[in-house]
């Protein structure tokens, strides 16, 4: 297991590279600069300003250091907040982006986990259609539609929940996390119900479930001791993608809710061409992906006797 | 037990060999036409790409002009604003007809730019095989673990938002797939009975592609057309809705969500219409694509 773990980094390590140089040099080559405000400022200003960040040197020096500056887990200032690092920046977004995205991925392991085991135990009933054509209509709308819509008739028509925003005295209160958990976990709960209607139906049918019926287990004991464990194996499998989705919603669900995650920060920082911020998330959010991509595949692995570290 | 066959399916055998062989395109059709979602799906989808593409030459508001005093005005039948207007005093209805012939162009051409990347990379792939195979998916591989979203939004912040790049940059992201699909089928195909079986009786290596490598392949690659289509209009709405896609004077429907979500407070059908616009939009491709899927496929039933 070691050796696999050891290798999955050693092929993740050159990807990061990739992403950061790639992204470096498209931040770099783009027409216009931090420093274009809405005023022209002086050219003597300029060209202080231009040094103190060192982006007076040239471009190849400007990537070593920012390389020698990631591997001491530096990601360097932000070029539009002056008194803060990308650090900081991440480091006020990412509380709230992390809290909504793993909340989300619960509720919607949950919900899309038992509607779909009710719609294969019942395959073929209004109960099961009713799961499949939602789950159809969850993934035909996009968070941008159905965030703004619910906003509109729970939050603006019948006044249950606040439309949007934290407010910085109370920080992440409930009322106002419910409407961005739910929009952004709709897509997932539709697709993993999806994946785990199939997957029952295909384990409910298998002999050692007819075998366990045989011997006379009761039906609770054949669902939740032999078919539920491998049934999820597949929803396991989906994490790693399903991780990649609800960082990409996210950049939505912030936008559409003002909530001051890293997804708004990313927006509003490639706008303005803060370069080491979107540097930063890109980083950051990459890595994510791989970690628990790599996570995704040890529990797979964990939970499935048949897999074998190759 | 004596087998006896009636007269009539007598006749009907006798007729089978008359009956030109039906091909497995015929079949597909048959199969397709009786998938009623599918065939609503395709039904909807003409009308709309009628009306999104006929629509605006012939309704009587233009789409950007401006009605000073009819800002914001509620759906009516009165001077046919049927969809209301906007924050600017612009008719709705013929803004999102316009607005959805661009998510569908965009749908469209970067669907075919990822179709013929994804097509040449799983091709050669497959055919040449060996080294060259495996250092080539590889690279897909090591892109598909990239945050490719990011990507697109840096590209369009970069190289400004232009039409041209919004159709390259989504085309250039979701050829991926496309590409082990095809390399996929073409290793299959490559060592398939009859294709040996082809070789064997002399059959000449241009007539063994069109004839048997490219309908085989043909299939999955149409129903993942099918089904990146949709894809693709989400993406560009997604940048769109970001303000990060289509720029005025154009729109697209990702366009107008953003905005009538920006309004929707006082003026929800600036939502709502275009909203609904393209989430019927959306169904159509994915019933016309799970209705492919099982036409095409038959190992799927």
């Amino acid at each position: 297991m070691t050796g696999f773990v050891a290798r999955r980094i050693l092929v993740a390590i050159p990807t990061i590279l990739i992403i950061i140089t790639v992204a470096f040099f498209m931040m770099r080559i783009a027409p216009g600069g931090p420093f274009d405000l809405e005023r022209p400022m002086p050219a003597e200003i300029r060209t202080n300003i231009m040094a103190a960040y060192g982006m007076d040197q040239p471009l190849w020096k400007q990537y070593v250091d920012y390389m020698a500056g990631i591997v001491q887990f530096d990601l360097g200032p932000s070029l539009r907040f002056r008194d803060k690092t990308v650090a900081d920046i991440i480091a006020e977004g990412f509380p709230v982006s992390a809290t909504i995205g793993a909340l989300s991925i619960t509720l919607a392991l949950i919900v899309g986990g038992f509607l779909g085991a009710i719609a294969a135990l019942r395959q073929n009933t209004p109960a099961d259609y009713g799961v499949v054509g939602l789950s159809t209509v969850g993934i035909v709308i996009p968070p941008f539609v159905m965030g703004p819509i619910l906003a509109l008739v729970v939050g603006l028509y019948l006044g249950w929940l606040p439309t949007g925003g934290l407010d910085p005295r109370y920080g992440m209160t409930p009322e106002r996390l419910i409407l961005p958990v739910i929009t952004l976990a709709l897509p997932q709960i539709a697709i993993i119900s999806r994946l785990m209607r199939a997957s029952m139906i295909e384990v409910i049918r298998s002999n050692y479930i007819r075998t366990a019926r045989a011997k006379g287990l009761s039906s609770g004991a054949v669902l939740f001791r032999h078919a539920l464990r491998s049934a999820i194996l597949p929803l396991v499998s989906y994490l790693g993608p399903a991780s990649a989705a609800l960082l990409t919603g996210s950049i939505v669900i912030e936008q559409v809710f003002q909530l001051p995650g890293i997804g708004r920060q990313f927006v509003q920082a490639a706008l303005q061409r803060d370069y080491t911020v979107v540097m930063g998330v890109v980083i950051l959010y990459a890595s994510l992906i791989i970690v628990l991509n790599l996570i995704a595949d040890l529990l797979y692995a964990a939970l499935n006797p048949k897999v074998k570290y190759d | 037990m004596v087998m006896t066959s009636t007269p009539s399916e007598k006749a009907a055998l006798m007729e089978d060999s008359v009956i030109k062989g039906r091909s497995l395109w015929d079949d597909a059709r048959v199969r397709l036409a009786r998938n009623k979602a599918a065939v609503a799906g395709l039904t909807v989808l003409a009308v709309l790409t009628v009306i999104a593409f006929i629509g605006p030459l012939v309704w009587v508001h233009d789409p950007s002009f401006i009605f000073r005093d009819k800002v914001q005005l509620a759906p009516t039948f009165a001077d046919l604003h049927i969809f209301g207007t906007d924050a600017q005093g612009r008719d709705l209805f013929a803004r999102t007809m316009v607005g959805l012939r661009m998510s569908l162009m965009v749908g469209v051409v970067a669907t075919a730019v990822s179709l013929v990347i994804g097509v040449i990379w799983g091709a050669t792939a497959g055919f040449i095989g060996g080294r060259v195979d495996q250092i080539m998916m590889r690279v897909v591989d090591v892109l598909y673990s990239l945050p490719f979203i990011f990507f697109v939004i840096i590209l369009m912040v970069v190289f400004g938002r232009n039409i041209i790049l919004i159709f390259v940059a989504i085309g250039a992201v979701e050829w991926l797939t496309m590409a082990r699909i095809v390399r996929g089928q073409t290793i299959a195909l490559k060592n398939m009975e009859f294709v040996e079986a082809a070789q064997a009786a002399g059959v000449s290596r241009f007539s063994i592609i069109r004839r048997h490598i490219i309908p085989n392949v043909l299939g999955p690659v149409v129903v993942y057309v099918t089904l990146t289509i949709p894809v693709v209009i989400l993406a560009e709405s997604f940048l769109s809705f970001l303000g990060l896609g289509v720029q005025e004077p154009l729109t697209s429907l990702g366009n107008l969500i953003a905005n009538g979500a920006r309004d929707m407070e006082i003026a929800p059908w600036t939502l709502i219409f275009p909203a609904a616009t393209m989430m019927l939009t959306l169904f159509c491709f994915n019933f016309i694509g799970d209705g492919l899927r099982d036409a095409i496929d038959p190992k799927d039933r």
